[in-house]
């Protein structure tokens, strides 16, 4: 978006009712309409603003007084008339200028205007931002985003936001002869495809859901057999009940490197964001299965052997094979289970007693699949939660042969190891990572001036993340000083908490010893109001959740900056301002 | 009223009038002089207090028609004048028919009690009237008065247990007088004395005294101070009640967990706890620096596929990121968060939760939990 664009207004309407409302045929023609306008319309500082008052309704002498404050102190205005109803008032710096207009002689119903005029920064870039509202559970309204654009380089009043209070629908999944089917129904909205509805229909088949206005992309999976998980575009309520049907089935052979069914493997086909994933079949004790999927495209198939058989986890590629042919699925020779039941781990030199590996192997293509007429090749992986015994030894556990990391983690606290082994060969004598290294850094702010008691959360990314992984934290000193205790070869993402809130996240791999200086860009606020259309008064206690709008994966789900609303439905909440640095 | 009387030039005169005449010459006798007469009236009516302006007229009246000079004397007197012990402040003096005079407020540093003001009238030939005039007036004395106010966590009128409330109280007294004070805290019935924190504050800059209040209990707390302004007395009471440090509402969870109600992983997704609501302790945290209120604790497990038990996920923050590329396509997994206050009261050994329960709270009302327990389907 261009910083050219008039974004920075803010008229705020928010209390007395003046002039928000529309008159309707049966009002009183003569009602009283406040309104204020402001110019210019894309104020850049320093620049002097203009307020224009305009009471409609009432004839009369009327009394304005205007009052504008900026970070809380009164900004000088100067009346352009002599009533003082059109003022000036010089905004200096950037940022947001609250103007109250109190009008006195007007009737009681039009006596105070109020509302935010957002001031640009001349030197800033603006960014989209994805705001996330959660309203609580008992206000009944659907999650919902909106996408919005902060100026950057000063605070920024959003006004009030009006979320859509959504539409109590019933959520109805049938078969193709319409009996109700009990399924898992998630529904995507199309005009904000991260704000998702899902809901369990009950056993007879029927639920009702608060969804936001407009049409949703929805999957739909039964929790019956015979019948297929089914992605549904384009879907509103008023077209009525949701249909799955067999979908196409999917059948093959799951065998070993001597040609003989492999039993208890699961298999299933995730289908691209569109799409719908298959049901889950598990492998006859010939290596036969036969599963039910809508069919799509860009899908993948998984073999996920059974825990403790030692093969790694197959990704077919379907996108060159006919699913509707029968797969056989096989095991290629040369890749050998290697049993690490036993093997010790080192956290610098000491066993982890009762803690966790988590081990994770790239092998490549260590299995082929056909449809009988195209072979593809099946890449492998481990990536498995190994739990350690008393003596920090690995218990029962089996993988492929191959090379891999292994993410060591102690029950007694500490941020682990990463091991490297090679077990392609033989089975490793032991899982050893070096002692944690104690990361230092120094948090700034742009100009290098340190940045204290800002909260530092150290998260491990990349295929060794789990849900058991250690954080690391730290708070910076007054010097802007902080120590991580982080695991060797590991990476990270950091996630600064500053004082006012604002999350900075920086991914930090290969970790050096000494960071240096990390310069965090300046927080800037962003206020507004919630209320649900139709009522008068605020949304509380809704979790409003700053998101990155150009972020893929999970990053789109981890937050610049949260906050929730007060009892009015007000909230103000810190992000990193997009502006980039110099 | 005055009596006529001979004032000694006139009686002199009149005697060597009188020898004269009985050598044989005339005889001249003065009329004699009368003394005027004379009172104080004060102008205007009421209680009299240090400070007051306060203005008195003479009526005086000579009957011989003499012009009158006025000699007024006005002090403050920290007692009554029958007390010998009394000490009255520097004398004001006045010459006019009308006297004004500011009653002084105290006198050698104690509050003025007692207004004296005396009028000597004399007329033209000297005569002075008797007797004098002398008017002892009580002074009043303003009550102090005191303002009490308590500042901390409040909600809807209550304060939590466990948590400051400043109490401050300040005298004013319109005499100016200082005004001391003593306090007196009035516990809940329940309470014990060895945990209530009961602290006199630096005196705020704005005057007055301040005290921490830390109720140990719920219940109807009283805080008493009484000031006196050396004089009077006066008294202020500032009830607090104090209800328990109720347990935190998981609020807004992302995605919302239903019991029983299956969530479907396809791809790597966060699990968020966004809001907690709580009497003290909240998420998202306060700004640092918050004098009442901290932040929620939050405790996450997860109990794998075919798992009997939980295994719990340290340091999580407030949200879990749960990867299907861990788990079988298939398996169903839980994700249970639980949150508590600074009671740390946790559901997971609470008794009024059982272990399977997906959602449990540990006291009314029932749709506060502090569990709640995502059901997760791989795929």
């Amino acid at each position: 978006m261009s910083p050219r664009r008039p974004l920075a207004l803010v008229l705020a309407l928010a209390l007395a009712g003046c002039g928000a409302e529309q008159l309707q045929p049966d009002q009183d023609a003569r009602a009283c309409s406040l309104a204020v306008q402001v110019e210019p319309g894309d104020p850049i500082a320093p620049t002097t603003v203009t307020a224009r008052a305009t009471v409609t309704g009432p004839s009369g002498v009327f009394t304005y007084t205007w009052t504008v404050r900026h970070d809380g102190a009164p900004v000088a205005v100067t009346p352009r008339t002599p009533d003082s109803r059109d003022i000036d008032f010089i905004a200096t710096t950037a940022g947001v200028y609250d103007v109250i207009l109190d009008v006195d002689g007007a009737g009681p119903e039009c006596t105070r205007w109020q509302g935010s005029v957002n001031v640009r920064d001349p030197g800033a870039m603006p960014g989209a931002l994805r705001l996330r509202f959660a309203p609580a559970p008992t206000a009944g309204a659907p999650l919902q985003e909106r996408t919005v654009v902060v100026p950057g380089g000063a605070d920024f009043a959003l006004g009030v936001l009006a979320l859509d209070p959504g539409v109590v629908a019933p959520i109805l999944v049938v078969d193709p002869g319409g009996q109700r089917v009990p399924s898992y129904v998630r529904l995507r909205s199309r005009a904000t495809p991260d704000a998702v509805v899902e809901l369990v229909t009950t056993a007879g088949g029927g639920e009702r859901a608060t969804l936001a206005t407009g049409r949703y992309d929805v999957l739909v999976v039964p929790l019956v057999g015979g019948l297929a998980p089914a992605a549904i575009a384009n879907w509103e309520p008023a077209l009525g009940p949701l249909t799955v049907g067999p979908g196409t089935p999917v059948t093959g052979q799951l065998e070993d490197e001597t040609g003989a069914g492999l039993a208890g493997a699961r298999i299933a086909i995730a289908g691209d964001d569109d799409g719908a994933p298959s049901t889950v079949a598990t492998t006859a004790s010939d290596g036969s299965f036969a599963l039910a999927w809508q069919l799509g495209t860009g899908a993948t198939l998984t073999v996920t052997p059974p825990a403790g058989s030692g093969r790694a986890r197959l990704r077919v590629p379907l996108d060159q094979l006919t699913a509707t042919r029968p797969l056989t699925i096989r095991y290629q020779p040369g890749h050998p289970i290697r049993d690490l039941t036993g093997t010790p781990t080192r956290i610098g030199g000491a066993a982890p007693p009762g803690g966790h590996a988590l081990i994770a192997v790239e092998l490549g293509a260590i299995a082929t699949a056909t449809d009988g007429l195209v072979t593809v090749d099946a890449t492998g992986t481990h990536r498995d939660q190994v739990a350690l015994d008393s003596a920090g030894r690995l218990t029962s556990y089996r993988l492929t042969a191959g090379a891999g990391r292994a993410y060591l983690v102690a029950t007694d606290g500490g941020p682990g190891a990463v091991a490297t082994f090679d077990a392609t060969t033989a089975t490793p004598a032991a899982l050893a990572g070096a002692t944690p290294r104690a990361v230092v850094a120094t948090l700034t702010d742009r100009s290098g001036t340190p940045i204290a008691g800002a909260a530092v959360d150290a998260t491990v990314t990349g295929d060794l993340a789990h849900p058991g992984a250690p954080h690391a934290t730290a708070t910076s000193a007054g010097d802007g000083r902080l120590t991580l205790a982080l695991a060797a070869g590991a990476s990270y993402e950091l996630t600064i908490i500053d004082r006012r809130g604002a999350r900075h996240r920086l991914p930090i791999g290969g970790v050096a010893v000494d960071l240096g200086a990390i310069a965090l860009a300046p927080s800037s606020l962003v206020r507004g109001e919630l209320r649900l259309v139709g009522m008068s008064v605020g949304l509380a206690d809704a979790a409003v959740t700053a998101l990155c709008a150009s972020c893929t994966g999970l990053d789109r789900s981890r937050p610049l900056g949260e906050t929730a609303t007060d009892a009015a439905g007000t909230f103000t909440l810190a992000i990193p301002d997009p502006t980039p640095p110099p | 009223m005055g009596r006529p009387v001979l004032g000694p030039a006139l009686l002199a005169r009149a005697c060597v009038a009188l020898a004269a005449a009985s050598a044989g010459g005339c005889v001249y006798l003065d009329l004699i002089n009368e003394r005027p007469s004379a009172e104080i009236e004060r102008v205007g009516d009421g209680l009299i207090y240090r400070g007051d302006p306060l203005a008195f007229r003479a009526l005086g009246d000579d009957p011989d028609g003499d012009r009158l000079s006025y000699a007024w004397r006005g002090q403050g007197c920290d007692r009554s004048l029958d007390d010998p012990a009394h000490v009255c402040s520097a004398v004001e003096t006045g010459t006019d028919e009308l006297f004004t005079f500011t009653v002084p407020t105290t006198v050698d540093g104690a509050p003025t009690t007692r207004l004296v003001v005396t009028l000597e009238v004399t007329d033209a030939r000297g005569a002075v009237a008797r007797p004098g005039q002398r008017l002892e007036l009580p002074v009043a004395n303003h009550p102090p008065t005191l303002e009490l106010q308590r500042r901390g966590r409040e909600l809807s009128g209550q304060f939590p247990t466990g948590v400051p409330i400043v109490v401050s109280a300040r005298g004013a007294d319109v005499d100016g007088d200082a005004v001391a004070l003593s306090w007196t805290l009035f516990p809940a019935a329940t309470s014990d004395p060895d945990r209530v924190e009961f602290e006199r504050l630096p005196d705020p800059a704005t005057g007055g005294q301040a005290y921490q209040l830390i109720p140990d209990v719920a219940g109807e707390w009283l805080v008493r101070v009484d000031g006196s302004d050396g004089l009077d007395p006066a008294r202020a009471e500032l009830p607090i009640l104090v209800q328990p440090d109720h347990a935190p509402c998981i609020g807004a969870l992302d995605p919302p967990a239903t019991d029983g109600a299956v969530v479907l992983l396809t791809a790597p997704r966060r699990f968020a706890l966004r809001v907690v609501t709580d009497d003290l302790d909240l998420y998202p945290p306060p700004p640092p620096g918050d004098p009442y209120l901290g932040a929620a604790a939050l405790a996450w497990s997860m109990r794998p596929a075919g798992a009997t038990a939980w295994t719990a996920l340290p340091d999580a923050g407030a949200a879990v990121d749960l990867d299907p590329g861990l788990h079988a396509p298939g398996d169903r997994l839980e994700l249970r968060v639980e949150v508590a206050d600074r009671t740390r009261r946790w559901p997971a050994t609470h008794p009024a939760c059982a272990p399977e329960a997906a959602s449990c709270n540990i006291e009314p009302p029932v749709g506060c939990v502090q569990r709640r327990t995502w059901l997760v389907e791989v795929r």
